[in-house]
């Protein structure tokens, strides 16, 4: 580790070494108390005017008539002023970079091998708007931006005690990204705690763009159709979570917190549910599950009930389906599955193009899906019908559209080759997939055993929030409780 | 650090016992009320016997003898599972494709922790009480007492009881304070034997009938045929019964010769 030099000149051509080509680099050689010196930052991290009155004006004007050494002016600057230096100098060049790609500006002297650091960070960051992906009717409208410290501060507001812990550090990736690991001391289970903290602490991600690519080190082993996190780019969201001892995980860049441990069930919830009536989140929840169930099983029970199951529809829904279906040249199997591929590359199309063009691919994709493969014969109306609700019910569980989709895909397959035998087989798999998952203990599907306790207060149906406020939740009793029962 | 072994609950080794009771039924070559008072008398014997061996096998290591007996017994009961379910496949579904899933079947069975089937009994025992919700709805209306006192059962004498080796293991599989639980397995075999047998005599007058029919008597409006939906649910139960078979087979052997249990 390279320390700092007392000389001026060898710490200024160290860094001219490292970021002298740097369009943005800027140093800026001063005198302060008789004393030579140079600010170091970086043009548009850090605000040149933010340090001219803070520091320069002031210690121009004080320097006239002193003459100090460099340990001297560095010691009253740092204790014997009011300058609102960081209490923290830096002292090797590690340090001194992580400062000034923080966006702070650092002071260095002549005969002293310390730099005095100043936060005058000048970021230009996405401001705090509504986000796109998380709609609610009630409660807050702020989400959290790109920038770690914005966040940070963000859930501070929120969370107005002395028990919210926010630990920083810098991730060891090519780029030293900076993430946080946010906690209420009081309701987190310290064990848990340190356990996340030193994965975090040694976990090597080549590139640390976004909370989620810290999964992989979080949640290691096997592969896995569910993830038992949460993502939220709520502050309000990610509030509520830490008042339930759960950890949150920010990452510098990315407006997307990791919750975590997550229940299944939590994917179902929202803001708004505790903001309406008991008896109506609870029907709102009640379609929710039955949206994700249709997701995931509807176009499999379609298809093996249609080509293996006849008998269990109605007569006169059985010869429509028949009718249509003598229409068109594929099998019901290969038609569902080509439609659910077919709006599976919509959505993506949708999704990664430019928003400008958005609105003519979804006119393209309602002629082509909705008309023309249907004109020719290529596809019947069922089959669509079945589809296209499919597709519409997944977005209702935004938070499980991965798995569901995958499910989806993997059911009809089955269904479609074996039959009832392979549906039985799809949804065995989908029961054992979702029971074995489980983060830090806690398993993704909550313990209520059958019939003792078959309703969570906070579950499929609701309570009212004045008698779920009275003891309050927290997500290790889940664990406490799943030990118990095994 | 001695490990804790994972257990299975009680009401996983019940819908276990459940599954296979549904399928294997009173035999029905005796009367009706006859068979349900010898049921009855050989559930109190079996519930005795399984309290004697929750009890000599409490707190100890089990000896090779009770492992060997046991994992027959499992074995036994894994096969016969695999036989009713791909008899039921052939007859009914006209699919051999159970087999084609058997070895990731028993792979999952072989793999799996406690833990994940006693989640999974938790979820299909919601399936089996909406479907036994669902079945007696489509029945009401068609059952009468009348019918057990008609004269047309049939008059043999023999009635055999089935056993299930779960009704012996629980104080092995199970953790000691659910181990008493597992004591009345057998009531709760019994219980679903008697049902469906009651089910048919009250609806045919005589449990003489294909269990399988009184699936088929289900009827309400537009949709006539829920027995498949019902023996698909029976099905999924199968497959979980035998997987978790294996996994009861895999604890047997795995148990530390001198653990004792908390």
């Amino acid at each position: 580790m390279q320390q700092l030099s007392q000389s001026l000149a060898e710490n200024l051509s160290a860094l001219d070494a490292r970021f002298g080509k740097s369009a943005d680099y800027y140093a800026k050689k001063i005198v302060l108390y008789g004393c030579p010196g140079c600010i170091v930052m970086f043009d548009g991290m850090a605000s040149l005017d933010s340090l001219w009155e803070l520091l320069l004006d002031a210690a121009g004007r004080q320097s006239a008539s002193v003459r100090l050494t460099g340990a001297q002016a560095y010691a009253h600057i740092l204790h014997g002023s009011a300058f609102p230096a960081e209490s923290t100098p830096v002292q090797d060049m590690p340090q001194l970079v992580a400062r000034l790609t923080a966006g702070m500006a650092v002071l260095l002297l002549e005969g002293c091998s310390s730099g005095i650091v100043f936060s005058v960070q000048g970021l230009k960051f996405r401001s705090v708007e509504e986000p796109s992906a998380e709609g609610n009717l009630r409660g807050s409208r702020e989400g959290f931006t790109d920038l770690l410290r914005v966040n940070l501060s963000l859930l501070r507001r929120l969370v107005r005690t002395d028990t919210l812990m926010q630990e920083a550090a810098q991730a060891h990736t090519c780029c030293n990204t900076e993430y946080a690991l946010c906690y209420c001391k009081d309701r987190a289970d310290p064990a848990m705690v340190r356990r996340v903290r030193a994965i975090l602490q040694s976990a090597r991600p080549e590139l640390l763009l976004d909370s989620s690519y810290f999964v992989p080190w979080l949640l290691p082993g096997k592969a896995r159709l569910f993830t038992p996190v949460h993502y939220t780019e709520r502050p309000a969201v990610a509030a509520a979570k830490l008042c339930e001892g759960k950890l949150v995980i920010l990452v510098n860049g990315s407006p997307s917190a990791l919750v975590l441990p997550a229940l299944f069930s939590e994917q179902f919830e929202c803001l708004d549910d505790y903001a309406s009536t008991a008896a109506f989140s609870s029907f709102l929840r009640v379609l929710k599950y039955v949206s994700f169930y249709l997701t995931v099983f509807l176009p499999g029970v379609f298809v093996c009930v249609a080509v293996y199951l006849p008998e269990l529809l109605p007569p006169q829904l059985l010869y429509k389906i028949e009718a249509a279906e003598k229409a068109t040249p594929l099998p019901l199997f290969a038609e569902m599955l080509l439609v659910i591929l077919i709006l599976e590359i919509i959505r993506e199309a949708g999704l990664r193009m430019p928003q400008s063009l958005g609105h003519s691919v979804s006119l393209v994709s309602a002629l082509i899906i909705g008309d023309a493969a249907i004109a020719t014969g290529l596809m019947s109306t069922p089959v669509i019908f079945v589809a296209s609700i499919t597709a519409i019910a997944v977005f209702v569980t935004p938070g499980l559209y991965e798995p569901a989709t995958l499910l989806r895909i993997g059911t009809v397959l089955l269904a479609g080759l074996a039959g009832p035998v392979g549906l039985a087989a799809a949804f065995f798999g989908f029961l054992l997939s979702i029971v074995s998952t489980e983060a830090l203990g806690v398993p993704y599907l909550a313990p209520h055993p059958f019939p003792q306790q078959p309703f969570s207060e906070d579950g499929v149906l609701r309570r009212n929030y004045r008698q779920l406020s009275r003891h309050g939740f927290n997500i290790w009793q889940k664990r406490e409780r799943g030990r118990k029962q095994s | 650090m001695k490990q804790h072994t994972e257990r299975f609950t009680p009401a996983a080794l019940t819908l276990s016992v459940v599954t296979t009771a549904l399928a294997d039924g009173i035999p029905q070559s005796v009367p009706v009320r006859r068979a349900l008072w010898l049921g009855a008398v050989s559930t109190v014997c079996l519930c005795i016997l399984s309290a004697l061996a929750a009890a000599a096998l409490r707190d100890k290591a089990p000896s090779l003898a009770v492992r060997l007996a046991l994992t027959a017994g499992f074995f036994m009961g894994l096969v016969h599972t695999l036989v009713q379910a791909q008899g039921l496949c052939t007859a009914e579904f006209s699919s051999m494709a159970l087999l084609g899933f058997l070895p990731l079947l028993l792979w999952a069975g072989w793999r799996i922790r406690p833990a994940s089937w006693n989640a999974s009994a938790r979820v299909l025992w919601w399936f089996v009480a909406v479907g036994g919700v669902v079945c007696l709805l489509g029945l009401a209306g068609q059952l009468h007492w009348y019918r057990l006192f008609t004269t047309t059962q049939p008059a043999a004498a023999g009635c055999s009881v089935p056993v299930y080796a779960e009704y012996f293991a629980g104080a092995l599989l199970c953790s000691a304070r659910s181990a008493r639980r597992t004591v009345w397995l057998p009531v709760w075999g019994f219980a679903v034997q008697a049902a469906a047998l009651m089910g048919s005599a009250l609806l045919f007058g005589s449990g003489a009938y294909p269990r399988l029919e009184l699936l088929r008597a289900w009827s309400s409006g537009s949709f006539s045929r829920m027995d498949a939906l019902l023996l698909l649910l029976w099905l999924l139960c199968a497959v979980y019964r035998a997987s978790m078979l294996c996994t009861a087979i895999r604890l047997l052997w795995q148990q530390p010769e001198a653990e004792v249990q908390p």
